[in-house]
C-alpha cells in the first residue's frame, strides 16, 4: 500500500512539475499553429536578447564619450563664464544621456525577462493544450504579468528621464548659442568631436 | 715450440697492424685531380679511331669485291678520309691557338685529294650508282675547302645538270649563291637563291629568302629585304612546324611497333643534313636582321608589335628589340626608340645594356614630350635600378653614383610631365601623340617616392603627387597624401633651397626661422585644408565607393579636420567649411547621435548661414532616420522657438516638420498604446504628461483615451475621460470624449453611469445632442424610468434642428407616452409635429385622434402615411392601415341607411371597404396591428351582417322584389358570418403559434371578435434599482469583448438575481443578439415577464420552446393560465418536453 501510494506521488509530482520544458519546434505531436506560435515566441526572446546587446554597445560607447569629455577642456576657461556654464551644461547632458541610455539597459533587460516569461507559459500552454504535459498556470500568468508591469513602469521612466534629456539639451544648445553669439572660439570643441569613441 | 708460434704469430699481427697503418696513412694524402682531356688529345684519338676505320673498311672492300654495296664501302672510306682531314686541320688550328683559320697543313691537303680521288673512282667505276649526287656534293665541298673554287662549281654545276631532282640540288644552288653573295656577284647569287625557291624545298626555303633579304640589303632596296626577311620568318616556321608534324608522327609510329616487339627505328625520311646551315637558326638571324631596314622604311610607333608579331622565341625577340633600340638611337628616332626601350625594360634579361636602356628611354621621352606613359616608364626604370643596385659586386660609390643619376632621371620625367599637365595649353613636340594623364603623373611620383623614400625632395614630391591626385579625382588618395605632406610639415624645417613643384629651382634665399616656421604652418594648414577638401570630394563624388573607401575617406577628413581646428586659425570660412564637413562625415556614416550634436553645433554657430540651415535639416533627418521622433520634435521645437538665433525662412521649413513629427509621434504611440506592446500605454501617458498645457498633451491624451477604449480598459477609459474634460473643457472633443465614455458604460451595463454621461455628453455637444439624450431615454425607458425617459425625449425635442431628428424624438417620446398618458396627451404632443408631415408621427397621431373620437383628422393623417410617397417604416405602415380600418368600421357603426335602394347598394359597398381595409391592415410586418385588424375584421364581419339583416327596404318595392332583396340580404349576413367564425380561428391559429397573447389575440383564441380596439401599450412595472457587484471582471471581459456570451451571462445572471429584472432584460436582450441558446432566451423570458413586459416574455418564450426548453413551454402554460386560457395552457403542458433545464416562472412546475 506504501508503496503504491509513494509511486503516485512521485507520478504527480511528476506531472505537475515547476520547471516548464522546451518544445520542439519539430516536435511531430504539435500542429503547425502551435509550432508557428512557439516560434514567433521563441523569435520575441531573441529580438529581446539584440536589444540588450545594442543597449549595452550604445551605453559603453557614451560612456567612453563622456570620460573622454570629463578629461578634456572643451571649451577653455581662459575664454570666460560662458564657457564654464556651456562647459558645465554640456557635461550635465551627457550625464543625463548617459543615464538615459542605463535606464534603457536595465528597460531592455526587462523586457528580455518579460519574453522569456512569455516563452515559458506559451510552452506550458502549449503542453497542457496539446495533453503533453499538466502545469501549475496561475503562477506562470502570474509572472507574466508581474514582469509586465515592470516593463510599464521602466517604460515610463525611461520617457520621463528621455525629458529630463531633451529639457538638458534645450539648456546646453541656448547655451551654446549664447557662447558662438559672442564669438568664443569652438576649436577645441571640434577636435574633441572629430574623434571616434568606443 | 707453441711459445715460438705464439711469438710468430704475434709478430705478423704487428706486422698486419703497421701494413694496415701505413695503408691508412697512405688513404689520408690528398686525391690527385683527374684534368680533362686536351682538345689535340681528344682529336688525335679521334684520328687513330678514323684510321682503324679506314684500315678497317679497305679490308672490307678487298674481300668484297663484285658485292652490290661495294660503292657504299667506297663512299665510306672517302667520307672516313676526310673526316681525318678535318681532324688534322683542327689539331693544327688548336695548335696555332685558334689564331687563324687559314692554315697550311699537308696532311689535310693528302688526305682530301685522295678523299676527292676515291669519290671520282666511284663515279667511273660504278657510273649507275644512287650515290652520284652525293659524291658530286662532296666533292663540291671537298673542292671548297682546298680552296680550288672552280672545281667546286664544276661539280656542282654537274650535279644540278645531271640531277634535277636529288634532294642535294638545293644544296648546290646555296652554296653557289653563297659563292656569288662572297664575291659581291648580287646578280648571280640572287638567281641562285630564286631557283632555291622555286625548288620549295622545306629546309632551305627559309634560309634562301634570308640570303635573298641580304642581297637586298647589299643592293639597298630595304623594303623587298623586309619582304624577304619576313618570308625568310615564315618559311623557316613553316619548316619547323612540318618538322615537328613529322617527328611527332614517327614517334607514334615508333610507338605502336613498340607495343608489340622492340624495332629498329628507321632513318629520317628524306633526313639529310647540311653541314654549315642547320645550325643556322634563320628566324632568329631574320628577325634581328631585318631592324636595320625596318627601322628605315616602317613607322617606329609599331616597331614592338610588329617584332612581337614575328618572334618565335623571347630570346629572339629581346635580341631583336635590342638591335632595333641600337638603331633607333643611332638614327635619333625617339618615337621607336622610347617603345622599344620601354619593351626591353619589361621583358629584357637583368644586364648591364638595361641601365643604357633606361637612360635611352629617358633620352627618348623628354625629347618628345609625350609624357602618357610616364608611369610606366619612372616604374620600369627605377625597377632596372633596384635590381641594380642589389647586385654584390656593385661599389658603394658607384651604387650612389647611379643611384643620384637616375633619381634625377626620374625625378625630371615625373614633373616634366606634371608641368605639361598644368600648362595643357602648351603645345607638345611632333611626336607626342597622347596626352599626359593624371594617372600616369600620380603613378610617377608613387614609384619615385616608393624608390627614393628618403628623397630630399619628399615634401615637394608629395605635395606634387597630391595635386596631380585631386587633378585626376582620385580624391581619397590625394586626401591620404596631403595629410603626409602635413604630417611632414609637422616636423621637418623648411629647406633652404627649395625646388619649385615643377622642378624649377628657384634661388636660394636665406630665411628668418620665424618666418620659416610660419611658413612651414600657413603650408601645413593648406595641406590640412586640402585633405579636408580631397575627403570631402571622396564622400560627395562617387556614391559606388566601397564601404572601406568612404569609411577611410570620412577617418580621413575627421583627422585631417580635427588637426586644422585644433591649433586655431583666422581663416573663418575654411574652420566653418571643416566644422561642417566633420559633422556631415558623422552623419554620412550612420553615427546619428554623434552627427546631431556636432550638426546642432554647426547651427547654433552659423545660424543664418548655408551650413547652419542645412545642418538644421540635416539633424532633424538624423532624429528622423533613428525613428526618435521625441528628440525630432523637440529639436524642431528648439528651433522654431522664439528667441532661437535661426531665420524665419529656416522657422519656416521647420514648423510643418515639427507639425507632421508631432501626429506622427502620436499616431506611433497609440498605435503602440492600442496594440499588445506592453507599456505602450504608458509611454503615450509620459508623453501626454510631458506636453500636458499644448494641443499636442491634449491629442496624446485622447489618442489615450482612445487607445484604452481600443484595449478595452475601462477604468483607465474613465480617469482619461475624466481628466480631458477636467484639463481641457473647452475642448471641441470633450462632448465626444463623454459619449464615448457612456456608451462604454452602456456596453458594460452600467446603467446609471451610462445615463450621466450621454446627458453629460448631451449638454457638451449640441451637434449631437437630440441623438444622445433620445439614447439616454431609451435606456430610461427600458427600466422603466418613463419620467426621465420623458425629459430625455422632450429636451431632445427641443435641442433637435433638423426635422428627421426631431420626429425620431418625438416618436419616442409618443411611444413612451401612448404607454403612459391618454390619447389627448398624445395628440397635443404630436400635432405640432406634423408640419411636414412625418409617417412616424402621423401614424402615430392618427390613432390618437381616432382614440379621442376625432375620426375625420385621423383619417387624414392615416392617408398622408397609407397613399404619401415618403418612406414609412413597416410599423408606421401598420399603424396607419390599421387605423385607416377603424375609421372605416367607424363609418360602418354610424351608417343608418335610408329605405332607399341606392343606400343599401352603398352598405354592401361599405362593408366591402371596411373588410379590404382590414386585410390590409393583416398583411402588415407588425404582428401586433396584423393580429388586432384581424380580430376587428372578425368584429366588422358581424357588425356588417347585423347590419344586412336588419336593413329596412324601400317601401315602394313589390312583395316579390323584396322577398329578393331579403333574401340576397340573408345570403350576404350569412356568408359575413361564416367569414367572421373562419377570421377568428385564423387569427386563434395565429395567436397559438406566435404567442402574442394580447387582448386581440385572446378574443380569438375565445372566438370573440373583440368589440373595441384591442391594440393596448403596457408600461413597465416599476424597477427594483439594486446594487450588482462581484461581476467587474465580467465587465472587463465586456469592454474588450462585447459579444463574450460567458461574460454577458455572468452579468444578466448577476442582475436576474438582484432582482433588478429591468437591467437583467437588457443584458440578456444584448445575449439573444450575440447568439445566446434556448436556457438564454427563456431566461430572457422570465426577465421580461418580471420587468412587466408579458409580450415580450411570451415571445422570448416562444422562441425558447421553438429551440426545445422545456421550462419555456412550462413558463408560457403559466401565463396562459394566468390570463385565463387554461385549456390552452393545458394542451401546452400536453406537448412539454418531459426534461429540461431552466428558470421557472413563480406558480410553474416540472
Amino acid at each position: 500500500m506504501r508503496a503504491i501510494a509513494l509511486t503516485v506521488l512521485s507520478l504527480a509530482l511528476l506531472s505537475c512539475t515547476f520547471e516548464v520544458q522546451r518544445l520542439s519546434l519539430r516536435d511531430p505531436r504539435l500542429p503547425i499553429e502551435a509550432l508557428r506560435w512557439l516560434a514567433d515566441t521563441e523569435d520575441d526572446v531573441a529580438v529581446a536578447r539584440a536589444r540588450v546587446y545594442d543597449a549595452k554597445k550604445q551605453l559603453a560607447r557614451l560612456e567612453s564619450y563622456l570620460d573622454r569629455l570629463e578629461d578634456t577642456e572643451v571649451f577653455p576657461k581662459s575664454a570666460g563664464s560662458e564657457a564654464v556654464n556651456v562647459s558645465k551644461a554640456f557635461l550635465y547632458y551627457t550625464e543625463e544621456r548617459v543615464e538615459l541610455k542605463e535606464m534603457e539597459l536595465e528597460g531592455a533587460g526587462i523586457a528580455l525577462k518579460l519574453a522569456q516569461d512569455r516563452l515559458t507559459q506559451v510552452r506550458a500552454e502549449t503542453a497542457m493544450r496539446y495533453d503533453l504535459a499538466v502545469y501549475e498556470m496561475e503562477s506562470i500568468i502570474s509572472d507574466v504579468e508581474t514582469r509586465k508591469k515592470e516593463v510599464a513602469k521602466i517604460q515610463f521612466d525611461i520617457e520621463e528621464q528621455r525629458a529630463t534629456v531633451e529639457k538638458a539639451a534645450d539648456t546646453l544648445w541656448v547655451t551654446y548659442g549664447h557662447y558662438v553669439g559672442k564669438g568664443k572660439t569652438t576649436d577645441a570643441f571640434w577636435e574633441f568631436g572629430s574623434k571616434v569613441e568606443g | 715450440m707453441h711459445r715460438l708460434k705464439q711469438k710468430a704469430v704475434s709478430h705478423i699481427v704487428r706486422a698486419v697492424l703497421a701494413l694496415a697503418c701505413c695503408s691508412l696513412f697512405a688513404c689520408a694524402h690528398q686525391k690527385p685531380v683527374v684534368q680533362d682531356q686536351l682538345v689535340v688529345e681528344q682529336l688525335r684519338l679521334r684520328i687513330t679511331k678514323v684510321r682503324h676505320a679506314v684500315a678497317e673498311t679497305r679490308a672490307v672492300i678487298s674481300s668484297s669485291r663484285g658485292a652490290p654495296y661495294l660503292p657504299e664501302l667506297h663512299m665510306r672510306l672517302a667520307e672516313l678520309l676526310s673526316e681525318e682531314a678535318r681532324y688534322h686541320y683542327m689539331v693544327a688550328y688548336e695548335r696555332e691557338q685558334r689564331s687563324t683559320k687559314a692554315l697550311h697543313v699537308p696532311q689535310v691537303r693528302f688526305l682530301k685529294e685522295k678523299a676527292i680521288s676515291t669519290y671520282e673512282s666511284i663515279l667511273t667505276r660504278f657510273p649507275d650508282s644512287t650515290l652520284g649526287d652525293r659524291i658530286l656534293f662532296n666533292i663540291s665541298h671537298e673542292y671548297r675547302e682546298l680552296g680550288e673554287f672552280d672545281k667546286m662549281k664544276g661539280a656542282l654545276n654537274k650535279l644540278i645538270k645531271n640531277y634535277p631532282d636529288s634532294a642535294y640540288r638545293g644544296e648546290a644552288l646555296l652554296v653557289l649563291g653563297d659563292f656569288y653573295f662572297d664575291k659581291m656577284k648580287f646578280g648571280r647569287s640572287q638567281q641562285y637563291y630564286l631557283d632555291i625557291i622555286k625548288l620549295k624545298q622545306g629546309p632551305l626555303l627559309g634560309l634562301s629568302y634570308y640570303k635573298l633579304a641580304w642581297v637586298d640589303v647589299n643592293v639597298g632596296n630595304c623594303k623587298q629585304a623586309l619582304n624577304h626577311f619576313e618570308g625568310a620568318i615564315k618559311a623557316a616556321r613553316k619548316a619547323e612546324q612540318e618538322g615537328h608534324k613529322r617527328k611527332k608522327k614517327k614517334r607514334k609510329k615508333l610507338g605502336a611497333q613498340l607495343k608489340g616487339k622492340f624495332a629498329i627505328p628507321e632513318p629520317e625520311e628524306g633526313g639529310h643534313s647540311f653541314a654549315g646551315h642547320k645550325s643556322v637558326d634563320v628566324q632568329r638571324e631574320a628577325l634581328v636582321d631585318l631592324t636595320y631596314c625596318y627601322a628605315q622604311e616602317r613607322k617606329p610607333d609599331k616597331a614592338v608589335k610588329y617584332l612581337k608579331g614575328l618572334a618565335h622565341t623571347r630570346e629572339a625577340y629581346v635580341a631583336a628589340l635590342s638591335k632595333m633600340a641600337n638603331r633607333y638611337a643611332l638614327i635619333e628616332q625617339p618615337r621607336g626608340a622610347a617603345e622599344v626601350s620601354r619593351e626591353l625594360l619589361r621583358l629584357a634579361p637583368d644586364e648591364e645594356d638595361r641601365l643604357d636602356d633606361a637612360r635611352l628611354l629617358h633620352t627618348a621621352v623628354t625629347r618628345m614630350k609625350d609624357y602618357s606613359m610616364v608611369g610606366e616608364d619612372v616604374q620600369l626604370i627605377m625597377k632596372v635600378v633596384r635590381r641594380h643596385l642589389l647586385r654584390p659586386q656593385l661599389k658603394k660609390s658607384a651604387g650612389d653614383l647611379l643611384r643620384n643619376e637616375f633619381e634625377l632621371v626620374v625625378r625630371d620625367l615625373a614633373t616634366k610631365s606634371h608641368e605639361v599637365l598644368m600648362n595643357k595649353d602648351v603645345k607638345g613636340s611632333a611626336w607626342s601623340k597622347h596626352t599626359v594623364s593624371a594617372e600616369q603623373i600620380a603613378l610617377a611620383y608613387r614609384a619615385y617616392l616608393d624608390a627614393v623614400p628618403n628623397s630630399k625632395y619628399k615634401l615637394e614630391v608629395l605635395q606634387n603627387l597630391s595635386d596631380v591626385l585631386m587633378e585626376g579625382k582620385q580624391f581619397l588618395n590625394a586626401g591620404h597624401r596631403y595629410r603626409q605632406v602635413a604630417k611632414l610639415l609637422e616636423k621637418d624645417p623648411p629647406r633652404k633651397d627649395p625646388v619649385s613643384v615643377k622642378g624649377k629651382k628657384e634661388p636660394a634665399v636665406e630665411i628668418d626661422p620665424k618666418v620659416a616656421r610660419e611658413q612651414r604652418l600657413k603650408l601645413r594648414f593648406g595641406a590640412l585644408y586640402s585633405a579636408v577638401v580631397a575627403y570631402q570630394a571622396t564622400l560627395e563624388s562617387d556614391a559606388t565607393r566601397s564601404h572601406f573607401e568612404r569609411a577611410s575617406a570620412r577617418a580621413g577628413l575627421r583627422n585631417a579636420g580635427g588637426q586644422y581646428l585644433a591649433v586655431g586659425v583666422e581663416d573663418k570660412e575654411r574652420a566653418k567649411k571643416i566644422k561642417f564637413a566633420i559633422a556631415q562625415s558623422y552623419y554620412d556614416e550612420g553615427n546619428y547621435l554623434k552627427a546631431i550634436d556636432l550638426l546642432t553645433a554647426v547651427a547654433y554657430e552659423y545660424p543664418v548661414d548655408e551650413q547652419g540651415k542645412a545642418a538644421v535639416h540635416m539633424v532633424l533627418d538624423s532624429y528622423r532616420t533613428i525613428n526618435d521622433i521625441s528628440g525630432l520634435i523637440n529639436v524642431g521645437r528648439r528651433f522654431i522657438a522664439t528667441g532661437s538665433p535661426f531665420g524665419q525662412d529656416i522657422k519656416a521649413q521647420v514648423t510643418p516638420i515639427v507639425a507632421a513629427a508631432e501626429q506622427n509621434r502620436l499616431d506611433e504611440l497609440s498605435l503602440a498604446a492600442s496594440g499588445e506592446q506592453v507599456g505602450g500605454m504608458e509611454v503615450l501617458l509620459a508623453f501626454a504628461e510631458r506636453y500636458k498645457d499644448t494641443d499636442l498633451g491634449e491629442r496624446a491624451m485622447l489618442s489615450a483615451f482612445i487607445a484604452a477604449r481600443a484595449g478595452g480598459n475601462t477604468s483607465q477609459l474613465y480617469s482619461l475621460g475624466e481628466q480631458v474634460i477636467k484639463r481641457f473643457p473647452s475642448s471641441d472633443q470633450v462632448g465626444g470624449v463623454v459619449s464615448t465614455m457612456g456608451r462604454a458604460a452602456a456596453s458594460r451595463f452600467e446603467f446609471d453611469l451610462a445615463i450621466r454621461y450621454l446627458e453629460q455628453a448631451a449638454s457638451l455637444n449640441s451637434e449631437q445632442r437630440g441623438g444622445l439624450l433620445i439614447a439616454a431615454g431609451e435606456l430610461r425607458e427600458q427600466l422603466a424610468d418613463t419620467k426621465g425617459a420623458s425629459r430625455n425625449y422632450r429636451d431632445a425635442l427641443r435641442a433637435s434642428g433638423e426635422v428627421a431628428a426631431r420626429a425620431d424624438a418625438a416618436a419616442h417620446l409618443a411611444s413612451l407616452i401612448e404607454r403612459e398618458e391618454p390619447a389627448s396627451s398624445v395628440v397635443k404632443l404630436l400635432r405640432p409635429l406634423c408640419d411636414p408631415p412625418d409617417p412616424e408621427v402621423s401614424s402615430r397621431l392618427g390613432l390618437a385622434l381616432l382614440s379621442t373620437g376625432k375620426v375625420d383628422e385621423s383619417e387624414e393623417h392615416f392617408r398622408i402615411v397609407v397613399e404619401s410617397s415618403i418612406a414609412a417604416t413597416p410599423s408606421a405602415q401598420a399603424r396607419a392601415n390599421y387605423g385607416m380600418a377603424e375609421v372605416m368600421l367607424k363609418m360602418l357603426e354610424d351608417y343608418q341607411a335610408p329605405r332607399e335602394i341606392d343606400a343599401i347598394e352603398e352598405l354592401i359597398g361599405i362593408v366591402d371597404v371596411v373588410l379590404q381595409s382590414y386585410l390590409a391592415a393583416a398583411r402588415q410586418a407588425d404582428p401586433v396591428f396584423s393580429q388586432a385588424a384581424l380580430a376587428r375584421m372578425a368584429r366588422a364581419a358581424e357588425i356588417a351582417a347585423d347590419k344586412l339583416d336588419n336593413v329596412k327596404l324601400p317601401n315602394e318595392l313589390s312583395e316579390e322584389e323584396r322577398n329578393l332583396v331579403k333574401t340576397a340580404m340573408s345570403n350576404r349576413a350569412a356568408q359575413l358570418r361564416n367569414d367572421r367564425n373562419d377570421i377568428l380561428a385564423e387569427c386563434a391559429q395565429r395567436a397559438r403559434s406566435s404567442f402574442l397573447l394580447d387582448e386581440a389575440g385572446r378574443a380569438c383564441i375565445n372566438n370573440t371578435a373583440p368589440v373595441e380596439d384591442p391594440v393596448r401599450f403596457h408600461a413597465l412595472s416599476t424597477r427594483v434599482k439594486v446594487k450588482v457587484s462581484g461581476v467587474e471582471a465580467a465587465r472587463d471581459r465586456l469592454s474588450k469583448k462585447p459579444d463574450d456570451l460567458e461574460a454577458l451571462r455572468e452579468v444578466g445572471q448577476a442582475y436576474l438575481d438582484a432582482g433588478d429584472a429591468h437591467g437583467a432584460r437588457l443584458v440578456l436582450g444584448r445575449i439573444i443578439e450575440a447568439g445566446g441558446g434556448s436556457d438564454d432566451l427563456n431566461l430572457l423570458g422570465v426577465a421580461c415577464y418580471q420587468a412587466g413586459d408579458l409580450m415580450g416574455a411570451l415571445d422570448a418564450f416562444r422562441r425558447a420552446k421553438e429551440t426545445g426548453s422545456g421550462a419555456a413551454v412550462r413558463n408560457l402554460a403559466t401565463i396562459c393560465k394566468e390570463l385565463g386560457m387554461k385549456k390552452f395552457a393545458q394542451e401546452l403542458m400536453e406537448d412539454a418536453p418531459s426534461k429540461g433545464s431552466g428558470r421557472l416562472l413563480k406558480g410553474g412546475g416540472r
